[in-house]
């Protein structure tokens, strides 16, 4: 029986019928073959009415006005008044302000929007060749799911009930690695082929740009600051979060205007709307996986194999690249988080540190063809042709794929912080 | 080369247009509706994020002045607010999925299986919705309560499952009838060209 439920939602995930329909309907009729189809509903709600889970909501909100109110040509040009003249000058500038707004937003796809929408078209007037500059941004930008504050370790911090704050410290050291192996790169090309900018400015300019970016680069402070101060709770943190993110947008940096609040409000929610559903799915799915004792036969199985744990993150990591390549980010996380993490404790594999390598491949997922989200975004907003991008991440890709295999084999490099932080 | 400089680029700004124009469109346009609809969305939605903020704020300057009631309340405003977007998010078709496979079918079988997700999406929808009223009547027969010191009738928090359900198959009724109104139009279409060919001969 379980083999054709497995099999039913297989086919309905490849005839491209929606995430939550698929994992809703799969979910729908294996409690509905217990007869329990109320108590399918009633996990529906109860999973939901967290008030963890509702920072997911105020994250995307933050995101979306960050994005669509003018804080990122802020940090921008503040970044570009210190560094903009070095070799590749504009595309450190591009890794430095896509760390600072991922410490701002929570979002990859949100990141490579409001980065990419100006520093493509100005490093490809600044003669850097287009796929190089659609590369830089679209790597950098997955930093959004990395560097804290990050929705994707909200969500595998609800799915697997590890401590958030502790996610977002584990993604610290490898956010800051992965951003050193960006610029180093950068660095390096550009250095080769020239890429320099003559333009300087006086240190009034510097200083002056710099001022307009001090309420952008409070936000982080505000916010994580208040978290591991103790101030505030996950949940505040995320609502401060959106709250500044609004204040100055339509206040400091006015790319909005107060008539469009409501609506963009609205927005935020629908964006958020279209995670929640499959996140409410996915917990009664991964609810009822561990009712029927599906879990505790493959951790059977796995022992009866003689799987040792680093075997297992060699096949999680292939398995979640592969599907990374077809599935949006969310997806992937809800469907195998469920699944993978009754396994981890019988393999030795601390949670903490599975969250980090599940989130390294969800970066490299979204540079991933067919399906990689920040591949579509930059070529939609640099008009450049898809092929031209993925050539362009290419290289990228490969950086985070050391970065992975690192990650991945030495847990040290996300649990030292965190535990250094915060203690076991 | 200066990031400021870019402001008179082409793409910077037709895209700052762009998302000024969704934006009044979506202020403006639309029908009561819809505008009532995303009013009512973000009113929650901001209702949430002022009552979170103005914890936050008390409790830094005067703790007496919190609301025992926020953390629950808010909870209660963004999944309604979530359930209720449900509906814009059917009716615009903007549920995550993986459709490459279906991008490579022939068109008949793409829209064959196009046609078979909007009437699967509307089927669950309507159970949904139909588990939903179940559960919301049983916790307001039962008169349960959240074991908070509100003691917020659980009914009003329930119901929200409902009522996205019923939203979201409003969208999946409304894309249905767009495909079937598109399949009359280019059956008419069809039926128009053969005549006049018909005609012509």
């Amino acid at each position: 029986m379980i083999g054709a439920y497995l099999a039913l939602f297989l086919l309905m995930l490849l005839a491209g019928i929606p995430i939550y329909l698929t994992m809703g309907v799969t979910g729908a009729l294996m409690f509905g073959s217990d007869g329990s189809l109320l108590a399918y509903a009633q996990k529906l709600v109860d999973e939901l009415n967290s008030s963890t889970l509702i920072a997911v909501p105020y994250f995307v909100i933050a995101a979306t006005f960050m994005e669509r109110g003018g804080v990122a040509r802020a940090l921008i040009e503040a970044a570009e008044a210190w560094i903009g003249r070095v070799h590749g000058g504009l595309g450190l500038v591009a890794v430095l302000s896509c760390t600072i707004f991922a410490a701002m937003c929570g979002s990859s796809v949100a990141t490579a929007i409001a980065m990419g929408t100006i520093l493509v078209p100005a490093m490809i007037r600044g003669g850097y060749d287009r796929p190089f500059a659609a590369g830089i941004v679209g790597a950098s930008g997955t930093l959004g799911i990395l560097v804290p504050p990050s929705l994707a370790f909200v969500v595998y911090g609800v799915l697997a009930d590890v401590s958030i704050p502790k996610l977002f410290l584990a993604g610290v050291v490898p956010g800051l690695l992965q951003a050193a192996l960006l610029a180093i790169y950068i660095l390096w090309v550009s250095r080769g082929r020239g890429y320099k900018s003559e333009a300087s400015l006086d240190l009034r300019q510097k200083a002056a740009r710099t001022v307009r970016a001090v309420p952008a680069l409070g936000v982080p402070v505000l916010v994580l600051g208040g978290l591991y101060g103790g101030i505030v709770t996950l949940t505040e943190s995320a609502a401060l979060s959106a709250v500044v993110a609004i204040l100055l947008s339509l206040f400091v940096y006015r790319g909005l205007r107060p008539g469009q609040l409501l609506p963009v409000m609205a927005l935020s929610v629908r964006n958020a709307a279209a995670i929640m559903i499959i996140i409410a799915v996915a917990l009664a799915f991964g609810h009822w996986i561990t009712e029927t004792g599906i879990a505790n036969k493959a951790v059977a199985l796995i022992e009866a194999w003689g799987v040792q744990g680093w075997q297992f993150l060699i096949a999680i990591n292939l398995i979640l690249l592969l599907l990374g390549m077809f599935l949006e980010v969310y997806s992937v996380m809800l469907l195998m988080v469920p699944i993978l993490l009754p396994l981890l404790a019988p393999l030795g594999i601390d949670p903490l540190h599975f969250g980090v390598v599940i989130v390294i491949n969800m970066e490299i997922a979204l540079l991933t063809p067919p399906v990689g989200l920040n591949l579509f975004v930059i070529a939609n907003i640099s008009n450049t042709p898809l092929a031209q991008v993925v050539r362009g991440t290419a290289p990228f890709v490969v950086l985070m794929l050391v970065l992975l295999v690192a990650l991945t084999y030495i847990p040290a490099i996300s649990l030292w912080f965190p535990m250094w932080v915060m203690g076991r | 080369m200066s990031a400021g400089g870019v402001d008179e680029a082409g793409v910077q700004a037709s895209l700052e247009r762009k998302a000024a124009d969704e934006l009044d469109a979506e202020v403006a346009s639309g029908s009561l509706v819809a505008r009532l609809e995303s009013f009512v969305i973000g009113g929650f939605a901001l209702g949430a994020l002022g009552l979170s903020t103005y914890n936050v704020v008390v409790r830094y300057f005067d703790p007496s002045l919190m609301l025992e009631l926020v953390e629950e309340v808010q909870v209660y405003l963004i999944v309604w607010a979530v359930f209720l977007a449900l509906g814009a998010v059917t009716r615009t078709d903007r549920h995550v999925k993986a459709d490459l496979f279906v991008s490579m079918l022939p068109p008949r079988v793409a829209r064959g299986l196009v046609v078979f997700t909007e009437v699967l999406g509307l089927a669950f929808a309507l159970l949904l919705a139909y588990l939903g009223i179940g559960i919301a009547w049983q916790a307001y027969d039962f008169g349960d309560v959240s074991i908070t010191s509100l003691r917020f009738p659980l009914w009003i928090y329930i119901a929200a499952l409902p009522a996205g359900a019923l939203s979201m198959a409003a969208g999946y009724a409304v894309r249905i009838a767009h495909l079937v109104r598109n399949r009359r139009q280019a059956a008419g279409t069809d039926g128009t060209a053969r005549l006049q060919r018909e005609r012509r001969t």
